[in-house]
């Protein structure tokens, strides 16, 4: 690990004074389960690792008003998985959360850390995607709120611009009549990278939401897929083609834990199986 | 005089063993504050950390290590040119391993310079800063490779090869009967090739080690299985008498054999020597896979059976792929391989067994040592039979038992237990005969290993006027509970309670001789040495009693649970050393040793001292679409003989369980086929189970005949568990959804590539 110097701002201006300061030989760190691997492995070699965990107006709390949920830079996901109402209202989410490494990771990793990693295979990021998240970016004199789709450009990159962070991230309400889950396939139940992740959101009047991670350098909605089915409605005939569709979006690599191949066969499976598990719980 | 040493054979006598003795560290365990050497510092100490090749195979050309000399903190940074020359070489079968390469690069990770500093950080940094320039050359990582005609040699200039110009490190021939005469009588023939991945032992402690001169000593110490094998490498590589070498095994945390011969301790000795300091080398979790592996296997098998179901004849060839250095991996192919017919009454069989170096980590012991490779070939083989004679998996197996007494392997100990008795059990518990639901199913299988022939335990264990004790004994502590273990042999030996017994561990400067800690065979060979340590001591405290009480011959003495009754006095030992001794308070030395059935031109070198066997049956479900496995159930039931800490026990027999689940569905080590490197080595990309991955029903049950050559009838446990479990897990996964494994590990796209060609 190469030396840097460690900083520990506890409010905005000197936050962004101090990245200002540094630009682009400064790293950020919330919960540093991922910034910590890349140190150690030398993949980055910031001179400036800048603490944001004291920041006095970056928060931790999980809020919620009239259209929707609010989840602070600081949010960790272990705070994600326990909340009672997060469990109901954004099951996919609660879900993903839970599956993001072991209870270690996630007392330590936050939500907003795992979007701005932006791997491919992050786990949270298929729900942010169903559920239509929005992204508040602060910096020196700016404010701005993007989607989240638009967020994520390539694997380890985002909209984020010098001197911009990851201020809160807004969840609208889903739709009513609605239900949704997220589904990982991995090799094993302990923490583990994914091979293939699917969120999905079904409602009674179809509209639906499916979103992917691990299968393509970004995680992507499957838009194409979606329609048939918000056209079409649940039957079987359109979930097949619903789900060709998926794997038509897919773009999987092979590595290591699995080959193109396999990966685009399960997208098809873990897709249904999610899928299935939301039409269940919708026609209960 | 006759005298009554009260003999404890039968289980209601027994006071502390056979009881749930909790581990003597395990309050240090789960507060963690026991002591690692990797958390140990000394004055004056100089931190080591190595430069590994990046490549498989190369010749150095040159190293330039100016800038990193510089760098503040830097004591030194040695390469083998730095050495002592011809650079120092070490192994505990061939001293073939340079302390530092020399000159060419073998494998992908072989250490290639050291940088000493004044801490880890510092040595860590300046390693970038060495510069290698490295000439390629071709490598080989794999068997098929590794035997081709013009195949890279990986020793080119190594007389002791078999073949001069040939990968072959060793070759091994086993033969009884006749098995061409067989291949015409026999009613049905199988023929199948199975694989066995490379697998890391992922101990969760890293490799550490501290060296350090005293005087003209030199003390190492480090989490070894075997310091006696250790203290006999390092004097041989540095030149230096037994009695100069002081080698201590520190608390180990995992070694599963990976930790059982040197690795990096000769390095630290060397250096400790030269620079008159402590020199301390650790390596990352990352650096293990560099370290060290199970050899991975290639296993043709060819059996012949009769038309009712016996073997006729096994026909078996054998290729396991070692590393570019020997390590302890030829014995582990020479000794496995000669148990290749497994448990069963074989009456015919050739055997023949080749050892083929490659551009690889260097193999070496490894849990099983040899038989899960081999057992998962004879028992995917018997769950084969068992379709095509039509006989049911158990069914089969039961036939080809055989019987207490009976011959195993021509000239050495015939079976030693009840082996149907244990197949049975695991049967009844697994509830096999029972219908499977849809997509699930049950797989049995048989494990079987014999520990280290000829072997030597020597202990001592002195009994204090006070009445407390002190054993002293070569064995390690590896987390297999053996300081527990053996502190309970001593306590119910002599009759004083746990707490009152002291137990030290793996120091040669303290301890006597002893072989290893491997092979199942410490409980049994320690264990029978610490007894006769006991028995010493009670000849002598007879002799004492004669003494002091002058009794006269007819007179009877009675010595039992810490008491002699003698006068119709019941005297304790305290009061007998007390007076004997006087005001100081001496002690007795006991001495008391085991000594294995040496029998020369043997091809073990003796006689096996047990047959440690498991029989081990899961219960399966297969997930079709994603070619998941679920393991609902895994058992193991072992032939101990008799248990000595059942707590300990089940826990060493989870513990295997779940390691052969590791290498049954998810471990493998990757080298790619063209640059011979490895491509997972690290703890992301290596995945092995963790608790979250156990079956839900999860036992371990044992057999308990108390027909063992060990203490209260004893036989060896710790390996048994790992050895069968994936051709247990294969047979179910077979009954399940019909599909044949042929190599591991058995991962969910290995599964669903299979069921979806099938259609
Ligand atoms: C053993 C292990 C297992 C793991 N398993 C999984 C898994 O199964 N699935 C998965 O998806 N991930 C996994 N991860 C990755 C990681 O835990 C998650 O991505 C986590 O959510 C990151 O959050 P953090 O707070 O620790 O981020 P940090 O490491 O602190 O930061 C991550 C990145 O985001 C930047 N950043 C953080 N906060 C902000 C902000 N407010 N504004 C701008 N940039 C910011 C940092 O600069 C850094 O580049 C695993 C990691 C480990 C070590």
């Amino acid at each position: 690990m190469s030396e840097f110097l460690y900083h520990v701002p506890n409010n905005l201006d000197d936050l962004f004074s101090t990245i200002k300061k540094h630009g682009s030989s400064a790293a950020l760190l919330a919960g540093g389960t991922d910034l910590l691997i890349h140190l150690k492995v030398g993949k980055i070699a910031p001179q400036h690792v800048i603490d944001i965990k004291h920041v006095k107006e970056l928060y931790e709390k999980i809020t919620f008003c009239s259209n929707g949920m609010t989840i602070g830079a600081l949010t960790t996901l272990i705070n994600i998985t326990k909340h009672p109402d997060v469990q109901k209202l954004y099951p996919a989410l609660s879900e993903s959360a839970r599956k993001v490494g072991s209870k270690q990771i996630r007392n330590r990793g936050t939500l907003v850390g795992n979007i701005c990693n932006a791997s491919p295979a992050a786990d949270t990021a298929p729900a942010l995607l169903i559920y239509n998240a929005e992204v508040t970016i602060v910096g020196m004199n700016s404010r701005r709120t993007i989607p989240f789709e638009s967020f994520i450009k390539g694997p380890g990159k985002t909209d984020l611009k010098e001197g911009e962070i990851v201020e809160s991230l807004f969840f609208p309400f889903p739709p009513a009549n609605s239900t949704s889950n997220f589904v990982k396939l991995a090799r094993r139940e302990g923490a583990d990278l994914t091979i293939v992740g699917t969120a999905t959101l079904a409602a009674s009047n179809y509209e639906t939401r499916i979103a992917l991670c691990a299968v393509a350098p970004i995680p992507f909605r499957a838009c194409s897929a979606e329609y048939v089915l918000n056209q079409g409605g649940y039957n079987q005939q359109n979930i097949d083609k619903a789900l060709e569709k998926v794997v038509h979006n897919a773009n999987p690599i092979s590595d290591l834990r699995a080959t193109k191949e396999y990966r685009l066969a399960m997208v098809e499976v873990i897709t249904r199986k999610s899928l299935e598990n939301s039409l269940k719980i919708l026609t209960n | 005089m006759s005298i009554t040493i009260a003999d404890k054979d039968t289980e209601n006598d027994l006071k502390i063993v056979g009881k749930n003795v909790k581990r003597s560290d395990a309050l240090k365990k789960v507060t963690g504050t026991l002591d690692y050497v990797i958390d140990q510092k000394m004055p004056g100490m100089l931190h080591g950390k190595l430069l590994r090749s990046e490549y498989a195979r190369a010749e150095i050309i040159k190293i330039d290590t100016t800038e990193a000399k510089a760098i503040k903190g830097v004591y030194d940074v040695l390469t083998g040119e730095n050495l002592s020359q011809p650079v120092p070489r070490f192994g505990s079968i061939k001293e073939d391993q340079p302390l530092l390469a020399d000159k060419e690069v073998k494998y992908h990770g072989e250490p290639i310079a050291i940088v000493l500093a004044v801490d880890e950080e510092t040595a860590k940094k300046a390693l970038k800063y060495v510069k290698v320039k490295y000439k390629q050359l071709p490598s080989v990582s794999t068997i098929e490779e590794a035997l081709k005609p013009n195949a890279p040699i990986v020793h080119s200039n190594d007389q002791d090869n078999e073949k001069t110009n040939s990968n072959i490190c060793g070759h091994w021939d086993y033969n009884w009967g006749d098995v061409d005469l067989q291949k015409e009588n026999s009613s049905f023939t199988i023929n199948n090739e199975f694989e066995f991945p490379m697998i890391h032992h992922f101990p969760i402690e890293p490799y550490s080690c501290i060296s350090y001169p005293v005087d003209d000593e030199l003390v190492i110490k480090t989490p070894i299985q075997h310091p006696f094998i250790l203290r006999r490498v390092v004097a041989q590589a540095l030149n230096m008498e037994l009695s100069k070498v002081r080698a201590i095994s520190n608390t180990i945390g995992g070694g599963f054999g990976g930790k059982g011969y040197p690795k990096i301790e000769p390095l630290a000795a060397y250096l400790a020597m030269e620079t008159v300091r402590p020199v301390k080398i650790t390596l990352s979790l990352d650096e293990g896979f560099f370290s060290a592996r199970r050899s991975s296997a290639q296993v043709n098998i060819c059996t012949g059976f009769n038309s009712e179901g016996f073997i006729n004849y096994q026909d078996i060839t054998i290729k396991y792929l070692i590393g570019a250095y020997a390590d302890s991996a030829p014995r582990v192919a020479g000794k496995s391989s000669y148990l290749a017919c497994g448990p069963y009454r074989t009456p015919n069989a050739r055997i023949n067994c080749e050892a083929v170096y490659s551009n690889t980590v260097p193999s070496t012991a490894f849990r099983g040592f040899g038989m899960p490779q081999l057992i998962w070939a004879l028992e995917s083989q018997m769950n084969e039979a068992s379709k095509i004679v039509g006989l049911d998996p158990v069914d089969i197996r039961l036939k080809n038992l055989p019987e207490k007494g009976d011959v195993l392997i021509p000239g050495d100990n015939p079976v030693d237990g009840d082996w149907k008795q244990g197949l049975r059990k695991a049967a009844e518990l697994i509830g096999w005969g029972k219908d499977n639901e849809k997509n699930k199913g049950k797989g049995i299988a048989i494990g079987i290993k014999n520990p280290i022939p000829a072997s030597v335990s020597k202990s001592i264990v002195r009994l204090h006027a006070d009445g407390s004790v002190t054993v002293s004994s070569g064995t390690s502590e590896m987390g297999q509970g053996a300081k527990t273990v053996m502190g309970q042999i001593a306590a119910e030996e002599l009759g004083v309670p746990m707490n009152r017994v002291s137990v030290n561990l793996g120091d040669t400067s303290v301890a006597p001789f002893d072989t290893a800690t491997a092979g199942s065979r410490s409980t049994v060979s320690m264990g029978r040495a610490i007894k006769s340590a006991c028995d010493d001591i009670k000849n002598q405290i007879k002799e004492i009693i004669h003494e002091l009480y002058t009794l006269k011959t007819s007179e009877e003495m009675i010595i039992s649970d810490g008491y002699v009754k003698v006068h119709e006095k019941v005297i304790s030992y305290a009061e007998i050393l007390t007076e004997y001794m006087g005001p100081n308070l001496g002690e007795i030395v006991g001495r008391g040793v085991f000594k294995g059935t040496k029998i020369n031109n043997h091809p073990m070198g003796g006689l096996a001292d047990f047959w440690e066997i498991v029989f081990t049956a899961s219960e399966v479900k297969v997930e079709k679409e994603t070619g998941k496995l679920n393991i609902n159930k895994l058992l193991n039931v072992s032939d101990v003989g008799c248990v000595i800490n059942p707590l300990q026990a089940e826990a060493q027999e989870e513990g295997a369980a779940i390691m052969g689940l590791g290498h049954t569905l998810m471990e493998q080590l990757v080298y790619d086929n063209n640059s011979s490197k490895l491509m997972n080595g690290s703890a992301l990309d290596y995945r092995v189970p963790t608790s979250m991955d156990i079956p839900d029903n999860f036992e371990s049950d044992f057999i308990e005949n108390h027909d063992g050559p060990g203490p209260f009838g004893a036989k060896g446990l710790g390996e048994s568990g790992i050895i069968a479990v994936a051709p247990a897990v294969a047979g179910a996964v077979s009954e399940a959804v019909g599909i044949k494994m042929k190599d591991l590990p058995i991962s969910a796209e290995k599964v669903w590539g299979l069921i979806n060609n099938k259609k």
